[in-house]
């Protein structure tokens, strides 16, 4: 175990420079969110007053101001250590100019949470989704930071690209798209099993197995015409990986943001009732084509071994010995292996790990991500996983498996969410052009 | 007061097929609870245990394992290292049975043990309590020629839901495992540590 208590100024030493520069990026983050910094190392894991809503802007000016400033003399600092050179070349290249930083998607949005509600952002979506044609890479650029749930039936089927940007095709393809699916369920579901692979059936099997146990703890989903919706969309899709446990939670998001279109209040105050088959057609319908075109950019994740999650997990532990190497060690010296928490992360994007109430917050990044998604990942779960680095550095292996199994998030808000997030992007800024760290 | 005693580890795999019980076996045996309501396993959970075996005290680290054969491939990681394997089926599900040897096959061919002839398992029949046994698949006789020619594996018949057989299943594999590590006289972690354990006692293995 290196590295102990040097959590102070920048020292000279690799590993205290480490440190500190993770110090630094948590106060830069911390600064931006809340308008001020803090002295000394702050923990994520500390629930924090609910962000005063109001005027981001103006504040968010001088924060960016401060955050370049410390980039600057974080820079100075990072020369004198060998060690980290290639990194700090790399912030070099791409981090501080103003240019870049305005350039990227919605770096004024890192707030965000409270501003999914806030009336200029409200204004800002109403006005991306009125024109005759949606421009796409506004609509990510706004949603990346959150989308006002009213909004997110619309905007989800826009970004996944189920919905056409052009308004005026819109109706005709979601209804031609809808019918497809209905056809679909006869052709491939309400069919004998006599005239099913045996193949299918174990999947169907394996399906039957898995809708009662998705999210259990939500009570909604266990009414029999929600699963029977599940049952059905599963075993519908993708005939390239075919259903892999796991994928059922995947789905979940897009039930509850579709039927939210139909049904008011609370989820736990839902009732069936109120949807007309039609209804429950539609959204099934929806459900279905948005998991499809999710998964599009995934495939490999699901197929024989997995390869997708397997290279996110090295990638993962690359990753995290970049930027917190104390850390990465004490996992490798207990004799952790990544896959062992790390796999199920990956597998269910995370939704396992929080409370099912941030999981389409968690969509809206997501979904805005779009195609890089598998690479932003990777930043989301090693800034996940870097919430507690404080912690895991004093558990042994036991301690520190069944810490990871059950991360302390039950009672997180959208703080705890949006600062995870907020990290993940800025240390992909910080290293995404700087190859090696990630070198298959 | 503290004195201290060597401790030994041993790492239990669970297999078997999706939904046989893994994860309700495993929770009963280590928090005395049954639910309902858990989520399909992804990957493998962990749980450990510690156990007072012979007046030694032994740490069970229980890996609890998905069941869906695509997860398969990931044995190598969870199963690397394992002092012992506990294959589950359920008596009323044919299948989970059908599929034992697949299992079985595998662990030895990803965990490759140095003497996988003798490597220590067991089989449990799980759910024996659904519909008093009316259900049933697989009769007992039929589970233990299984057993037989797989080595004399030892097999117990389980309810995880009425807490049936539960200890003695891990308490039984456990002593395998020592037993094992004994003639194989393969080292174990030894760890100092302060005896204040809540271990439980010996309680003659079913087997």
């Amino acid at each position: 175990m290196s590295g102990g208590g040097g959590a102070g100024g920048g020292g000279s030493g690799s590993p205290n420079n480490t440190e500190w520069r993770f110090n630094q990026t948590l106060r830069n983050v911390q600064g931006m969110l809340k308008g001020r910094s803090f002295p000394g190392k702050v923990l994520l894991t500390r629930r924090s007053e609910p962000l005063s809503p109001p005027d981001y802007s103006p504040r968010f000016e001088s924060d960016r101001d401060e955050y370049e400033q410390n980039e600057g003399s974080q820079e100075g600092k990072g020369q004198a250590s060998g060690n980290t050179t290639d990194s700090m070349s790399a912030k070099k290249s791409n981090l501080p100019s103003t240019s870049s930083t305005n350039s990227l998607p919605d770096a004024q949005g890192l707030v965000s949470g409270a501003r999914a509600t806030d009336s200029a952002r409200i204004a800002k979506f109403t006005n991306e989704l009125s024109r005759p044609a949606v421009i796409l890479d506004k609509l990510r650029e706004l949603s990346w930071s959150g989308v006002p749930p009213y909004m997110r039936p619309k905007v989800w089927r826009l970004l996944l690209g189920y919905a056409p940007p052009n308004a005026d095709r819109r109706e005709g393809v979601l209804t031609r798209k809808r019918l497809e699916y209905v056809e679909c369920v006869s052709q491939y579901y309400d069919i004998p099993d006599s005239e099913r692979s045996d193949e299918e059936i174990n999947m169907l099997r394996q399906i039957a197995v898995d809708c009662p146990r998705t999210v259990p703890d939500v009570t909604f989903f266990q009414h029999p015409q929600i699963q029977k919706s599940l049952e059905r969309i599963l075993a519908i899709r993708h005939p390239a990986s075919g259903y892999v446990q796991g994928i059922n939670d995947l789905l979940t998001p897009f039930l509850v943001v579709f039927l939210s279109e139909h049904l008011e209040g609370n989820m736990d105050t839902w009732s069936m009732e109120k949807l007309s088959p039609q209804d429950i057609s539609n959204i099934e319908a929806d459900c279905y084509w948005c998991l499809s075109k999710f998964l599009d950019g995934m495939q490999d994740h699901y197929t024989f071994a997995q390869p997708g999650i397997q290279r996110l997990v090295f990638r993962l532990k690359e990753l995290v010995h970049r930027i917190e190497e104390p850390v990465s060690k004490h996992i490798e010296e207990q004799g952790l292996d990544f896959l062992q928490f790390a796999f199920r992360w990956f597998n269910c994007l995370l939704i396992r790990e929080i409370p099912f109430h941030l999981v389409t917050r968690l969509w809206d990044t997501y979904l805005a991500e779009g195609d890089y998604l598998p690479d932003f990942l990777v930043y989301i779960s090693a800034s996940f996983l870097l919430t507690w680095s404080d912690k895991l550095k004093k558990l042994d292996f036991q301690e520190m498996v069944m810490f990871l199994q059950h991360l302390p998030t039950r009672n997180w808000a959208h703080h705890e969410l949006e600062m995870v997030l907020s990290r993940a992007y800025m240390w992909h800024t910080m290293f995404k052009s700087s190859p090696s760290h990630l070198a298959n | 007061m503290a004195s201290s005693r060597r401790r030994t580890l041993l790492k239990v795999i669970v297999l078997g097929d999706s939904g046989v019980g893994k994860t309700s076996l495993m929770n009963q045996y280590v928090n005395k609870k049954f639910s309902q309501q858990y989520k399909a396993t992804i990957g493998a959970d962990f749980v450990t245990k510690e156990v007072l075996i012979e007046d030694r005290l032994v740490t069970l680290q229980i890996w609890d394992t998905a069941g869906q054969e695509r997860f398969q491939s990931l044995g190598v990681a969870f199963y690397r290292g394992a002092d012992c394997c506990m294959l589950v089926y359920d008596v009323n599900a044919k299948r989970s049975f059908n599929a034992l040897s697949t299992w079985h096959d595998e662990f030895l061919t990803q965990a490759s043990p140095s003497d996988p002839k003798h490597f220590p398992f067991i089989l449990l029949g799980n759910k024996i309590d659904i519909d008093a046994g009316n259900k049933r698949a697989i009769p007992e006789k039929k589970a233990k020629e299984w057993c037989v020619s797989k080595g004399n594996i030892p097999y117990l018949e389980t309810s995880a839901k009425d807490d049936y057989n539960v200890d003695s299943a891990f308490l039984c594999i456990a002593k395998l495992a020592l037993e094992h590590e004994h003639d194989q006289d393969i080292y174990f972690k030894t760890i100092t540590e302060p005896a204040t354990d809540t271990a439980e006692h010996t309680s003659g293995c079913a087997c």
